[in-house]
C-alpha cells in the first residue's frame, strides 16, 4: 500500500517501513486495525494511538531530547512518517569488540541515562524501553536515540516512571549478561539530569522488590 | 496416584477427586470426580466473606462424601490432600483448610497447599493440551496475562486495579441481574442482544489494564442513559464487554509477541465467556496462532485444578508440612516454584 | 525550477518549484492573490521563512494529501501550502506571514502537478524577477523571523536541529 516501501519491522500492532518522503529515506509507521475489536472502538484507539505516540515524539524534540523528527501524521490512514536515523541499537552495539570495553559501556550508559533523565522531567513515559529502542545515531559518532514510543504515554506518576526504569532494567539484564554496572552507570546519569530522580529511583527498589507488582487480593 | 483437591477461595466450593496413572509416560490422568457448590447472594449483592465462609462449612463435608462416591474411592486409595492456600477470601479459604487439615490427619496423608491461579493454568493445559502459552487468567478477582519462563509463571500484565470479572460482576448488580448461575454469565447473554456501542474509557498502559474508569463510567451514567431510552440494558452489556474485552485481547497479543507464542490459554471464571473466546481467537487467527479454552466444569473455580496442580507438585517431592499449611490472601502467581516444568 | 515526485502519493503529480529573487511585481502579484485571480494557479511564498527544501516539500505533500481526502484549511491547494508551512492555526495570520507582501522581493513560486514545461513557462510570465538556483536560499533566510514564528528554542542552533524543530512544527500542527 506504501510506495516503494520496504517493510524492516513488523509488530504486533504496526508495520514500520522504510520508505521514501519528500527526498528523504523516510520511517513509515503504520497501525493496523484489528479485526476482533468493535470498528468503531477499533477506529478510536488506532487514531488516537496514532496521535499519542506523535505527540510523545514531539514533546521530547521540543525539550531536546534526540527522537525521530515527525514529518508528517496521517491519521485517516493510521500512519506516521519519521526521521530515519541511520546507525546501529545499543543491544547490537553491546555485542561488538568496541562495545564490550569498559570506556565504550560508560559513555553509552551516561548518554542513556540523561536522555530517560530529560524524557521523565516532561513526564513521557516511554513504556517499552529495551536495548532495542535506543539507537546510536551515525553522524554524531554514536548519540543514543530514543525511537518506537508506540507504547509511550504522558504521565506524572512516578510510580510509571519507576516502571519505565524496571522494565529497561529487565531487558538489559535478560538480554545482556553482566551489565549491571553499565545500568548502574545508566541510573546514575538518570539521577544526576532528572527533576524528581531521587523519588523515582527510590520506588524503583520498591518495583523491584515486589517483581513489578504488588500482590492482587485474590 | 490419587489426589484430593478442595477449593473455596471466593463463592464456589469445589472438591475433585483426579488420578495420574504413573505407569505411563506421561501419566495418564483421569477425573474422578469434580463437583461444585456455588453460595449466590441475592440480586443486586455481592459475596460477602463471613456468609461464604459459611457457606462453605455447611456443605463442605457433604460434596466430599458425593466427590468420593462418584469416584467410587476410599480414603486408603487417596495419596495427597490438596486445598487452596490462597490467593483469595480469607474466611472461605481457612474454612475449606481446616477441612484439609483434619482429612489429613484422620487419614494419615500429606497436604499440599496450591495456588489458586496455578491451578487454573495447569488445569488448563491439562484439559486443552497446550503446551507453552500465554495465559490469560480472568475471573472475578484476578486478571493477569502469564507466560511461563525458567520455572516461575510470570506476570507480564495485570489489572492496575479491579478485576475484569469485578468490574462485569459490579455493572450486573446496577442493573439487578441475578446472581444465579453468575451474574458475568448474565450480562453475556443480556450482551447478545446489544449492538450500539457507548464510548467508554479504554485503559491500556503498556501490558496492563484499569478496568475501574469504566466501571465508575458506566456505573455513573447507566441511570439516565436508560431512563431515556438511548441505550437499553443490552447495549450497556454489550458495550462494556467489547470495551473491556478488547483491552484484554490487547495486553495478550503484546505479551504473545514479546515472548514470541502462537498460543493462547484462556483460564478462569470470565473464561468461559464465548465472546471474550470469540475475539481472541480472531486475534490468534490474524497471528496464525490458536486459542484454547476450557467449558465451564473446569475454567469456573472447582476442585479438581487445584487436585491437578497439587499431585503435580507432589510428584516432584513437594508436600506442605501441616504448621505451614495456613492461608494466605495474598499470593502471587510468580511466587510459585514450577519444579514439575523443564 | 526544480520538480520532485510526491511518494506517498504517487498519482497527483510532481511538486515543482521556482526560485525568484529581484521580483519587481510584488503588488500586482498580491493583487492578483487578494481578487482570487483565476490565472494564479501556483502558491507563491515568501523566501525569507525558508531553510530548505525539504520544509516546502513537506508542506506541499501533506497539502496533496488533504486535498485528496477533502481536507483542506483554505480554499486552495496553493494557499493550503502557504497555510501548511506556518505553525499557526490561525489561516489570516498564516498566509500574512509566509505568502507574499507589497514588499516581497524574492519568492518561491510552488504548484503541485501538471506539465513542467507550462508550469516553468507560467511562473515566468507572472513573476517579474530572476529565476535563481535554490542554492541561494540561504542568502535570503531571515532567522530572527524564524525562530520568531516557529518558537524556536534558543539553545537550537545548528541548521539541522533548526530544520527539524520547524519540520515537527509542521507536522504536528493539526494533530490533536
Amino acid at each position: 500500500m506504501i510506495y516503494n516501501a520496504q517493510l524492516i519491522k513488523q509488530g504486533a500492532e504496526a508495520k514500520v517501513y522504510l520508505a521514501p518522503f519528500c527526498q528523504r529515506q523516510a520511517i513509515i509507521k503504520e497501525r493496523f486495525t484489528k479485526a476482533y475489536r468493535h470498528p468503531t472502538l477499533d477506529k478510536k484507539l488506532t487514531s488516537r494511538r496514532v496521535v499519542q505516540e506523535a505527540r510523545c515524539l514531539s514533546r521530547c524534540q521540543r525539550a531536546r531530547i534526540d527522537t525521530p523528527t515527525v514529518y508528517m501524521v496521517d491519521t485517516e490512514n493510521y500512519l506516521i512518517y519519521m526521521e530515519y536515523i541511520e546507525g546501529c541499537s545499543v543491544r547490537e552495539y553491546l555485542v561488538t569488540p568496541e562495545g564490550q570495553t569498559e570506556a565504550a559501556q560508560t559513555k553509552v550508559a551516561q548518554d542513556i541515562g540523561r536522555a530517560l533523565g530529560l524524557m521523565h522531567n516532561i513526564d513521557v513515559v516511554h513504556g517499552d524501553l529495551t536495548t532495542s529502542n535506543l539507537l546510536m545515531r551515525n553522524e554524531t559518532g554514536g548519540s543514543v536515540v530514543l525511537i518506537d514510543f508506540g507504547l509511550s504515554y504522558v504521565s506524572q506518576l512516578i510510580e510509571d516512571k519507576a516502571v519505565d526504569l524496571y522494565v529497561l532494567e529487565r531487558a538489559f539484564s535478560s538480554t545482556h549478561p553482566n551489565t549491571e554496572v553499565m545500568f548502574e552507570q545508566i541510573l546514575k546519569a538518570y539521577g544526576e539530569s532528572g527533576k524528581a530522580s531521587k523519588q523515582i529511583l527510590k520506588k524503583l527498589e520498591d518495583v523491584r522488590m515486589r517483581g513489578r507488582k504488588r500482590s492482587m487480593l485474590g | 496416584m490419587i489426589a484430593l483437591g478442595l477449593e473455596g477461595s471466593a463463592n464456589k466450593l469445589g472438591v475433585g477427586l483426579i488420578r495420574h496413572d504413573m505407569t505411563t509416560t506421561p501419566p495418564t490422568v483421569t477425573i474422578l470426580a469434580n463437583i461444585r457448590h456455588t453460595y449466590h447472594p441475592p440480586p443486586g449483592e455481592g459475596f460477602l466473606p463471613k456468609d461464604t465462609a459459611q457457606h462453605h462449612r455447611s456443605h463442605i463435608l457433604q460434596l466430599v462424601k458425593d466427590a468420593m462416591a462418584e469416584g467410587n474411592i476410599t480414603p486408603k486409595d487417596i495419596s495427597v490432600i490438596c486445598f487452596t492456600k490462597g490467593p483469595g477470601m480469607g474466611g472461605p479459604l481457612t474454612s475449606v483448610a481446616t477441612v484439609a487439615r483434619t482429612l489429613a490427619l484422620m487419614w494419615n496423608k500429606e497436604l499440599v497447599g496450591v495456588n489458586h491461579c496455578v491451578g487454573h493454568i495447569e488445569m488448563g493445559r491439562q484439559i486443552t493440551g497446550a503446551e507453552n502459552p500465554v495465559v490469560l487468567y480472568v475471573s472475578g478477582g484476578n486478571t493477569q496475562v502469564i507466560a511461563y519462563a525458567e520455572k516461575r509463571y510470570r506476570i507480564f500484565g495485570e489489572a492496575l486495579d479491579i478485576a475484569v470479572g469485578n468490574c462485569l460482576d459490579r455493572f450486573a448488580r446496577v442493573l439487578n441481574l441475578p446472581n444465579d448461575p453468575a451474574p458475568g454469565y448474565n450480562i453475556e447473554q443480556l450482551a447478545k442482544k446489544g449492538s450500539k456501542l457507548l464510548d467508554l474509557p479504554y485503559t491500556v498502559k503498556g501490558m496492563d489494564v484499569s478496568f475501574s474508569g469504566v466501571l465508575t463510567y458506566i456505573e455513573t451514567n447507566a441511570p439516565a442513559l436508560l431512563a431515556s431510552g438511548e441505550y437499553t440494558a443490552a447495549d450497556l452489556c454489550f458495550s462494556l464487554q467489547e470495551t473491556v474485552f478488547a483491552m484484554l485481547v490487547e495486553t495478550t497479543e503484546r505479551a504473545m509477541a514479546h515472548i514470541g507464542s502462537r498460543e493462547v490459554l484462556i483460564v478462569g471464571g470470565v473464561g468461559c465467556n464465548k465472546r471474550l473466546q470469540e475475539m481472541m481467537d480472531q486475534m490468534a487467527s490474524q497471528r496464525d496462532g490458536k486459542v484454547f479454552a476450557t467449558d465451564e466444569r473446569f475454567c469456573i473455580d472447582n476442585g479438581i485444578m487445584i487436585a491437578q496442580a497439587g499431585i503435580l507438585a507432589y510428584q516432584t517431592g513437594y508436600t506442605t508440612p501441616l504448621e505451614k499449611t495456613w492461608c494466605t490472601q495474598r499470593f502471587r502467581t510468580d511466587e510459585v516454584f514450577v519444579a514439575w516444568r523443564e | 525550477m526544480e520538480s520532485y515526485p510526491i511518494d506517498s502519493l504517487p498519482t497527483s503529480g510532481d511538486i515543482h518549484m521556482a526560485c525568484f529573487t529581484a521580483v519587481k511585481n510584488a503588488p500586482d502579484l498580491k493583487e492578483k492573490l487578494q481578487n482570487q485571480d483565476k490565472s494564479l494557479t501556483f502558491a507563491m511564498v515568501e523566501s525569507n521563512l525558508i531553510m530548505d527544501v525539504f520544509q516546502l516539500l513537506v508542506a506541499a505533500t501533506k497539502a496533496a494529501h488533504d486535498n485528496k481526502t477533502g481536507k483542506l484549511a483554505t480554499q486552495t491547494v496553493s494557499s493550503e501550502i502557504i497555510y501548511n508551512l506556518s505553525p499557526s492555526k490561525n489561516i489570516a495570520e498564516s498566509l500574512k506571514r509566509f505568502g507574499i507582501k507589497e514588499d516581497t522581493t524574492s519568492l518561491i513560486a510552488v504548484k503541485i502537478g501538471g506539465n513542467p514545461d507550462e508550469i516553468m513557462e507560467e511562473m515566468s510570465r507572472t513573476v517579474s524577477g530572476n529565476l535563481v538556483s535554490f542554492s541561494k536560499l540561504d542568502q535570503e533566510r531571515d532567522m530572527t523571523k524564524l525562530r520568531q514564528y516557529y518558537k524556536i528554542d534558543p539553545k537550537v542552533t545548528e541548521d539541522k536541529e533548526i530544520l527539524n524543530w520547524i519540520i515537527g512544527a509542521i507536522a504536528m500542527k493539526n494533530v490533536q
